[in-house]
């Protein structure tokens, strides 16, 4: 057969055609979920229930996290910092990395980790089982009842862990200055915070809203449109963490330039 | 338009599916009277989940109209869509109950938005709805704890809870006992008689639709075959009739 136009088309066509109608739906869901977080009505049992899976469950590991890694930050900027002399400059840049970078984005990782994978294997399963259709079958609002709560609880809980993990952080940059002799916890509470600004503080928790944004709308995003089977919970799982933890990398990128622009 | 105002609670005209390349529904034409038992037969696979589907709009056919309980599926507000929803009962063929919730949860959940009903009232009718399927005392019990058979009476109950005007069974028999199976279609006879609802049950099950039906319809690859009362249908010469009903 001589290839026609119209048969070499053909595939580059579907594939323009799929792509179009993944970007259709993924802008449908966003604003999808949107409406139903702006607009309401709330499902606030459902969102409180989601609050409590999501923070509370990840408090341990974010704490012991977040506490390691101000220790280890501090054991390996020593030796750096002691060749110029300015050891007394480590509690002041371990806590900087901590809160301008380190503390969000290692969050956010977890968290893409733990919850994106927990949520989409939730959804997906619920899909391949038809508990979605059921409910939608109910006359209920899926993005009201099922989406809008993971979202708006994975952006809540993940502002108010990144901000635990600062804290343990900072402890554990302490616990990291007093293997080398005691240092009094007032001074180097001082010494830790003299550089940080109010604008690091907020940019970071801004930053960390966005991850939990993306990290939550992923995951549903996922587990809503799983396809059948039990690979598609397991895939689904898969994806969300895989999207959401590249996600956190490009909106880290993009952020650092956005607070430049303002200090 | 060509959309008669009649007093069926569904009809669909010239209603066609494609999954890709496979039609799955075929021209259907399909109409359900008011208080009528409606039961599709058919062999596994011929489109009967499907064609359930598209009457409470969780699947979108490709072309032909679909009007149940007065309102156009295919055209209709996503609001709108949900009010009236609330007036269907839809048991699915896998039963989809709510994994998190317990039995009395996953039972009060479609009654949500009947904000009329206070927790006491809400309380009854899951007590109501659970007696009539033969397992009030698995009120608190979770649905992963229970055998596939109550979890399709459990179901069941779901469905029923809200006094649908309109009731789709998908295979509400299926993976029961006899014995259990012929109270299940006892049961929806008591339905249909106490809430003056319409339903379409789909089934393989002879005698559930012996039991149930006013009429018949079969299917066969995504379209209607043959259609009448079981006695009839036992007289047909069509081989794909003759396997599905007996004596
Ligand atoms: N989401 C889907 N995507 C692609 N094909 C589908 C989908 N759902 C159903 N099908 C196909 O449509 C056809 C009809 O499926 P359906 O579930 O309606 O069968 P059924 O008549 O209910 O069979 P059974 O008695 O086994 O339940 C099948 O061939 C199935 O493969
Ligand atoms: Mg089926």
């Amino acid at each position: 057969m001589i290839p026609t136009i119209g048969t070499a088309i053909k595939p580059i066509a579907s594939k323009v055609i799929s792509i179009y109608k993944y970007l259709d739906r993924s802008i449908h869901f966003t604003l999808q979920y949107t409406k139903a977080a702006l607009a309401g009505p709330y499902e606030w049992n459902e969102l409180f229930r989601q609050c409590f899976i999501i923070g509370y469950q990840s408090l341990p590991l974010v704490a012991i996290t977040g506490l390691i890694l101000g220790i280890v930050l501090t054991i390996q900027s020593r030796p750096t910092l002691a060749e110029f002399g300015a050891t007394s400059w480590l509690p002041a840049m371990v806590t900087t990395s901590i809160f301008r970078e380190v503390g969000p984005v290692i969050t956010g990782l977890l968290f893409a980790g733990k919850i994106g994978s927990a949520i989409g294997a939730e959804l997906a399963a619920m899909r391949v089982s038809e508990q979605i259709d059921a409910i939608e079958v109910s006359g209920v609002n899926t993005y009201q009842y099922l989406i809008a709560p993971r979202v708006t609880a994975t952006i809540t809980m993940l502002v108010i862990l990144t901000i635990f993990s600062m804290a343990f952080s900072m402890f554990g940059t302490y616990l990291g200055m007093n293997l080398n002799g005691v240092l009094q916890f007032r001074i180097f509470y001082v010494q830790a915070l003299a550089h940080i600004s109010f604008i690091d503080l907020i940019s970071s928790l801004i930053k960390s809203a966005i991850f939990g944004f993306a990290i939550g709308l992923i995951a549903t995003y996922q587990g809503f449109y799983a396809t059948k089977g039990t690979s598609g919970v397991a895939k689904a799982a898969n994806k969300s963490v895989v999207y959401a933890s590249l996600a956190i990398f490009i909106i880290d990128v993009i952020a650092v330039q956005v607070t430049a622009f303002f200090r | 338009m060509p959309t008669a105002t009649t007093t069926d609670l569904v009809s669909i005209e010239k209603m066609n599916l494609n999954f890709g390349n496979h039609e799955v529904l075929k021209a259907l034409n399909l109409t359900v009277a008011a208080g009528e038992n409606l039961v599709i037969m058919g062999r596994s696979g011929c489109g009967k989940s499907v064609l359930a589907k598209c009457i409470v709009g969780l699947v979108q056919p490709d072309s032909g109209s679909i009007r149940v309980l007065n309102e156009s599926i295919l055209s209709i507000a996503p609001n709108q869509l949900n009010a009236l929803r609330r007036r269907i009962g839809f048991l699915f063929q896998s039963g989809a109950l709510y994994d998190s919730m317990n039995i009395a949860q996953n039972l009060a959940f479609p009654l949500r938005h009947h904000k009329e009903l206070d927790k006491k009232a809400k309380r009854l009718l899951v007590e109501e709805a659970l007696t009539h399927v033969g397992l009030a005392e698995n009120y608190y019990d979770m649905p992963s704890s229970l055998s596939g058979g109550m979890r399709k009476r459990i179901a069941l109950a779901r469905t029923i809870i809200i006094k649908p005007e309109l009731i789709l069974y998908d295979e509400p028999t299926t993976g029961l006992d006899p014995i259990t199976a012929l109270e299940i279609s006892e049961l929806l006879i008591s339905i249909q008689v106490k809430y003056k609802a319409a339903a379409i049950i789909i089934t393989h099950d002879q005698a559930c639709a012996r039991t149930t039906a006013n009429r018949i319809l079969v299917m066969n690859n995504g379209a209607f075959i043959a259609e009448g009362s079981y006695a009839q249908l036992m007289q047909s010469a069509i081989p794909e009739v003759q396997a599905l009903v007996h004596p």
